[in-house]
């Protein structure tokens, strides 16, 4: 993220950390690297080569400030068993809540990969099944089995955008049952151009399909 | 310098905006206020690049 701090009314706090981290400092630009909560990781003033930016900027990757401490890196432990288990039960809420909890610690650690790995496997069991009812409804498959398997997505994701996805996909289906009754002859009504008129209603995003005649 | 060396710090955090003085072909998404920086450092897990200066 870039910070443009104006040098003729910098913030108080910019300017305290570049009078005390780059004294005597005359030239401008002044430069700094910072962690998000304010530790000095590099910086120089003046013009500089690509070679010595690049050279200043691979020197604050490898920061020992970027990485987690030992007290973080063992509550990253406990998430990662905790995702590990919950992965195996296929308890998606749970994994995205541990995925939560370690987004609140700082630093980098090899946890935080696995933790990440254990969160793209439940967005991927989200997008999977979404897709697959999307289909199965599409193909003239059993509405009432697609809205279980929504409600349970739903139950897992909740405000997620799975989980949104999946009250689209409920709607859809309720819609799409409702046409199907006018079109065997329910209620007397003339189903020309329902379709139609759903598929515009729900254009963005996977629902619109179903509402296609097969 | 060099746009390309500065990718690894770019966030996606916040809406794009560009730097007020210069036009750094979207390198880096750049804020002026130091709070919305680290708000955003913090919930990408970056650092922030700080350009203390003013517009030549």
């Amino acid at each position: 993220m870039g910070l443009a701090a104006d040098c003729d009314a910098p913030e108080r706090e910019v300017e305290k950390i570049m009078s005390s981290n780059l004294a005597g400092a005359t030239t401008l630009p002044f430069v700094a690297i910072l962690t998000h909560d304010l530790k000095w990781v590099g910086g120089w003033s003046g013009y500089k080569d690509a070679s010595f930016v690049e050279k200043a900027l691979d020197d604050a990757k490898a920061s020992p400030l970027l990485q987690a401490s030992e007290a973080v890196r063992k509550k990253m432990q406990g998430l990662v068993g905790a995702a590990k288990k919950a992965v195996e039960k296929g308890d998606w809420k749970s994994v995205l809540k541990a995925g939560k909890d370690a987004d609140a610690l700082d630093g980098r650690c090899a946890e935080r990969d696995e933790i990440g790995a254990a969160v793209k496997a439940a967005r991927d069991w989200g997008e999977r099944t979404l897709a697959s009812v999307a289909d199965a409804v599409k193909a003239g498959g059993d509405r009432v089995e697609a809205k279980k398997t929504l409600n349970e997505v739903l139950k897992q994701f909740g405000a997620e955008p799975e989980g949104e996805d999946a009250k689209q996909g409920l709607k859809a289906i309720d819609r799409l049952g409702n046409i199907v009754g006018v079109e065997e002859g329910k209620g007397g009504l003339n189903p020309a151009g329902l379709r139609e008129k759903a598929a515009k209603d729900y254009e963005k995003g996977r629902w619109k399909a179903i509402f296609e005649k097969r | 310098m060099r746009p390309s060396l500065i990718v690894p710090f770019v966030l996606a955090a916040f809406a794009p905006a560009g730097h007020p003085h210069f036009n750094d072909g979207g390198t880096l998404e750049w804020s002026t206020n130091l709070d919305a920086a680290r708000a955003a450092a913090k919930s990408s897990g970056r650092l922030i690049f700080v350009e203390y200066g003013r517009a030549a």
